[in-house]
This record gives structure tokens, C-alpha cells and sequence, in this order.
């Protein structure tokens, strides 16, 4: 039990102290009324009573407007488990800490007690049924796909696997991705998809290819670019879809 | 550093919280050495029907750890009346006034009192039944006696702050639900992104539920004219030149507790709490 709430709610936290701009939905819920109350102060408490006038910190609850919920789980969840040190609760998590352990076939830690079937959640930086991949990388860009050499090299980046959530939506109006890239604003990098006049369908074609890391073999096809805004820092965020390993 | 306490009472399946201040650090062991006696005061004046179910400490700056213990009803209110004259839930039905060393007051709502204790006279006095004021009187001394506080928003010049004037306020071309707000630079007006600021002689018949404390979304300190932006939609998108608008930086004091004085009692067990008395100015 983390805190004692009137009402439920979604909002978003950020658990890293190193990576204020990642940032994770979070479901408030009501729990069994024998749950036992998290031994240590937290960071990562509801912010709902202090929305006033605080500044917005750099970790836990953002004070961004959040909806209201039922307070029903938002699955299954095995109840019990205590996850993480008193350090992490208090004052974030680090991106570069090691992953705990997770149940089989989830991203649910052993920490907590075993899930049950259709338990969601999980460590921070994963998602149940995934394995989570995130780190700090190079790449090469070739512009377009298949040019025989790069238009930038050694470029940094944040690389994050991202199979669950880039499946797509439908067979057509929809791009799909395995993985995203962060780097930054200027840094040239396109896609390749357009729309057809007065139809709203988007065309997909192949945007630039990234070789990550940089010097690799690692082919990937940019499918979608946009900006993003992590906590002040514009960066350009590149979709892409795994072409070769 | 200071802990915001947040104390929840249930009655039935309604609740309600109070919250106090104190100066410390450690939430977690501010709230777990929170005495027997404390705990006990703060229900013995209340109904039977009301527990207290949780305590929650809370830093009032970053990173706003928190620390809560849920203590699932082990103090209860101990005032046994008949069943109709049960509080009415969560409303409040008397307000204490709870007074600073520096004279500072703040208004405290006592809730899930039963409805004896607040009874008043044909006169409209309050009267003063069984061991309510003892009762109290003991709560307000263990809260002085844990070094509780009263805290205090700092007006200019108190803390080096200041007043700096609105020049005018127009809504932002890039978003309609944003207000710019262009102000004469002033020393000890220092506002940037993310810190709160106060506004004072808000004139709310030409800006309608103007925000008396707001969130500073970002700032151009452009020399001649410097102006911020804040989450408020002009009505009608229009601009505004208001006439004595000023704001300054927001910043809270806190100051031991000292004594306390009964304010009012509810007129009616109603859910409007004072009666006769809402709409005046409190």
C-alpha cells in the first residue's frame, strides 16, 4: 500500500532521477485492506494534495491533469511484494540499475509475489510479457534506405525497444515500429510516408535507414519522425522498423 | 524543512482530513513518533461514529517524499449520543481559529463533532456542552506541545518579496487557454518557469475565477516589457489592462503554534456550514 487516496486516478510518474523525461502511467487503485503500508517515505506517493502550489519535481507524480478512474485494479494483480530499495522510493530509480529478476514470460519482478493470469505492470522500464531494452547508443544515417553510405555517423541517441506498443492499428492508415530513437533536434533524419489528397489514409513508403549501433550491421527503416518534448528539450523522435539484425 | 500532516477520519463510508504542519524533515518518523496522547486527543471530542484511519506526512518540497500509516480506526471518536443527533458526516459544524506566536491565524474546521457539542442558544451564542472545550483545549496543547505550525503565505516586503504591477493581460496567440501576462520589472519579482506567483486585487467582475495563486508556464524577460504566461483563458479572448493588478512570488512561512479561539458554530445541520453567515466575508 502506497497511499491513502479518496479517489483513483491515472497520472503520469517519472521513476528515473537521471531521466526526469521518462515518464510512466501509473494506476491508482484501491487494495485489499490488508495490505501492508510501504515501510519508507517516497517519492512516488499521489501528488493529488499537493496540485496547489508546488513546483513540479523532478521525480514521482507529475501534476499534470489527470483522469479520473474507478478504483478497481486495472487487472489482475498478485497481491503482496516488496520491490525496490528505500533509496529507489525515496529518490528514484537509476536508468543505468540493474533490472530485478521477473516472473517468466511478464516484466512482473519475483520481488512481488507470483502474478496471476492476465497480471499486468511491472518493473518501471518494462511491460508485462516484454522484456524491456532502453539504453544510450550510436547510430548511422543513410539517406535514403539502402544508400551506399551514411549522410551522418556516430550520432547519439537514445534507443528504446518498443515492440508492444508499435504494433499498429489496422491493416492500412497506420504505421508500425519496433523501436524508437531519441536524438537530437538538427540531426537530419526522415520517413517516407504521405497521404493522398482528400483521402485521410496515410501512404506508407520507406524512409531513411539507421544502423545502430553506429558502424553495425543492425539495419533499420525510419517509418514516422516527430518532435518531442522531454521536459523542456526538444528532441526528434524516429520510429523504426527492425530490417535486418 | 517542513511536513505537511494529513490526518483521515471515516465515518461510515465517507471521510474527511485534516492537515497541520511541523518542522521537520523525516516524514517517516514524524509520523510513526506521533504520541499516543496526540492521537487519542484528536478523537476524543469527536462522535463515536468517527475514526481515524490514516496518517499521512508529507515534505512540502521537492522531492515531496511521503510516508503514510494507516492506523485503521485504533483511535475513535468517544462522545456517545443518540443516533439523531449523530454528525452530519463530513460536514463541519465548528470552526477554531488557531493562532501563532507571530499572530498569525488559521482556520481549522472541526468535522464529525455530534451535533450537542455545536448547539447554540436562542440568542444565536454558542453554547458549550459536556467536555467539548476541554476536550479541544487538550487536542490544541498536544498539537503545540508536538511543535505544530501555522503556516503563512509572506507578503511583500516580508522575505525580500515584491510587488510588481500588471501592465496588461492578453491571451497568447499560440494558445487560447493561456493568458500573457506583461508586468514593469521589478526587483524582488524574480518568476521562472514552473515557481508559483500570487496575484493581489484580482477584479473578478472583468476577469472572471482569475486564479489567486498560479503556475508561471514560461517567461520572456524581454527588457522594456517582460511578460509570463499562465494557465487562464482571457473571457471572450479579449486583453485586458487592469487597473490595480499586482503579483509577486509566492513564499510560505511557518510559526509555532500558540493558543486558539472558538470562531463560530454551524447554524444548521446542513450541508451549507454557517448558515446564516455564508456569503459574508470569512
Amino acid at each position: 500500500m502506497v497511499d491513502v487516496l479518496r479517489q483513483c486516478y491515472s497520472a503520469e510518474m517519472a521513476f528515473f532521477h537521471d531521466r526526469p523525461g521518462e515518464l510512466r502511467t501509473v494506476h491508482w487503485y484501491r487494495v485489499p485492506e490488508t495490505a501492508k503500508e510501504m515501510p519508507w517515505a517516497t517519492a512516488f506517493g499521489s501528488r493529488i494534495y499537493e496540485r496547489g502550489d508546488e513546483v513540479q519535481p523532478a521525480i514521482g507524480e507529475r501534476f499534470s491533469p489527470v483522469p479520473w478512474r474507478a478504483c478497481n485494479p486495472p487487472c489482475p494483480t498478485p497481491a503482496g511484494g516488496l520491490c525496490g530499495t528505500e533509496d529507489q522510493w525515496a529518490n528514484g530509480a537509476s536508468i543505468d540499475d540493474l533490472l530485478p529478476a521477473v516472473w517468466p514470460g511478464t516484466a512482473i519482478p519475483q520481488c512481488c509475489n507470483l502474478p496471476l493470469v492476465g497480471s499486468c505492470g511491472g518493473v518501471a522500464i518494462g511491460r508485462a510479457g516484454f522484456g524491456a531494452c532502453h539504453m544510450e547508443s550510436t547510430c548511422d544515417i543513410y539517406s535514403p534506405f539502402g544508400s551506399s553510405s551514411p549522410i551522418a555517423t556516430n550520432v547519439p541517441c537514445q534507443f528504446v525497444e518498443d515492440l508492444a506498443g508499435g504494433r499498429g492499428t489496422a491493416p492500412v492508415n497506420t504505421v508500425s515500429w519496433t523501436h524508437w530513437i531519441d536524438v537530437s533536434e538538427p540531426v537530419p533524419i526522415l520517413d517516407g510516408c504521405t497521404r493522398t489528397p482528400s483521402l485521410d489514409n496515410i501512404n506508407y513508403f520507406d524512409g531513411d535507414e539507421v544502423r545502430i549501433p553506429s558502424g553495425g550491421a543492425t539495419r533499420y527503416v525510419v517509418v514516422w519522425v516527430t518532435l518531442c518534448d522531454t521536459e523542456g528539450t526538444v528532441v526528434k523522435r524516429a520510429f523504426l522498423l527492425r530490417h535486418s539484425a | 524543512m517542513t511536513v505537511k500532516l494529513t490526518f483521515f477520519y471515516n465515518q461510515y463510508k465517507q471521510g474527511f482530513s485534516e492537515t497541520y504542519y511541523s518542522p521537520t524533515t523525516n516524514p517517516a518518523l514524524l509520523v510513526n513518533g506521533l504520541s499516543v496522547q496526540l492521537l487519542t486527543s484528536m478523537t476524543q471530542f469527536r462522535s463515536l461514529s468517527t475514526l481515524l484511519y490514516a496518517i499521512r506526512g508529507t515534505q512540502i518540497e521537492t522531492p515531496f517524499r511521503s510516508f503514510t500509516r494507516l492506523v485503521r480506526g485504533a483511535y475513535q471518536g468517544a462522545v456517545q449520543t443518540d443516533p439523531d443527533a449523530e454528525p452530519d458526516v463530513v460536514g463541519t459544524t465548528a470552526v477554531l481559529q488557531l493562532v501563532s506566536e507571530e499572530a498569525t491565524k488559521r482556520r481549522l474546521f472541526l468535522r464529525g463533532l455530534p451535533d450537542d457539542y455545536v448547539k447554540r442558544d436562542a440568542f444565536g451564542n454558542d453554547l458549550f456542552i459536556g467536555t467539548f472545550r476541554s476536550e479541544v483545549t487538550k487536542m490544541v496543547a498536544q498539537l503545540i506541545g508536538n511543535g505544530f505550525a501555522v503556516r503563512k503565505q509572506l507578503k511583500p516586503p516580508a522575505g525580500g518579496l515584491a510587488y510588481a504591477p500588471v501592465l496588461l493581460l492578453s491571451t497568447d496567440v499560440d494558445n487560447a487557454l493561456r493568458t500573457r501576462v506583461a508586468y514593469t520589472a521589478t526587483a524582488g519579482f524574480t518568476p521562472v518557469k514552473g515557481s508559483k506567483i500570487a496575484f493581489k486585487g484580482i477584479d473578478q467582475r472583468d476577469l472572471p475565477r482569475f486564479p489567486r495563486i498560479a503556475t508561471v508556464l514560461s517567461v520572456d524577460a524581454i527588457p522594456v516589457l517582460p511578460f509570463l504566461r499562465i494557465d487562464y483563458a482571457m473571457p471572450g479572448g479579449l486583453a485586458l489592462i487592469p487597473k490595480s493588478l499586482v503579483m509577486s512570488n509566492l513564499s510560505y512561512a511557518y510559526e509555532a503554534m500558540s493558543e486558539f479561539t472558538f470562531e463560530r458554530f454551524s447554524a444548521h445541520k446542513t450541508g451549507s456550514p454557517f448558515g446564516q453567515l455564508a456569503g459574508k466575508k470569512r
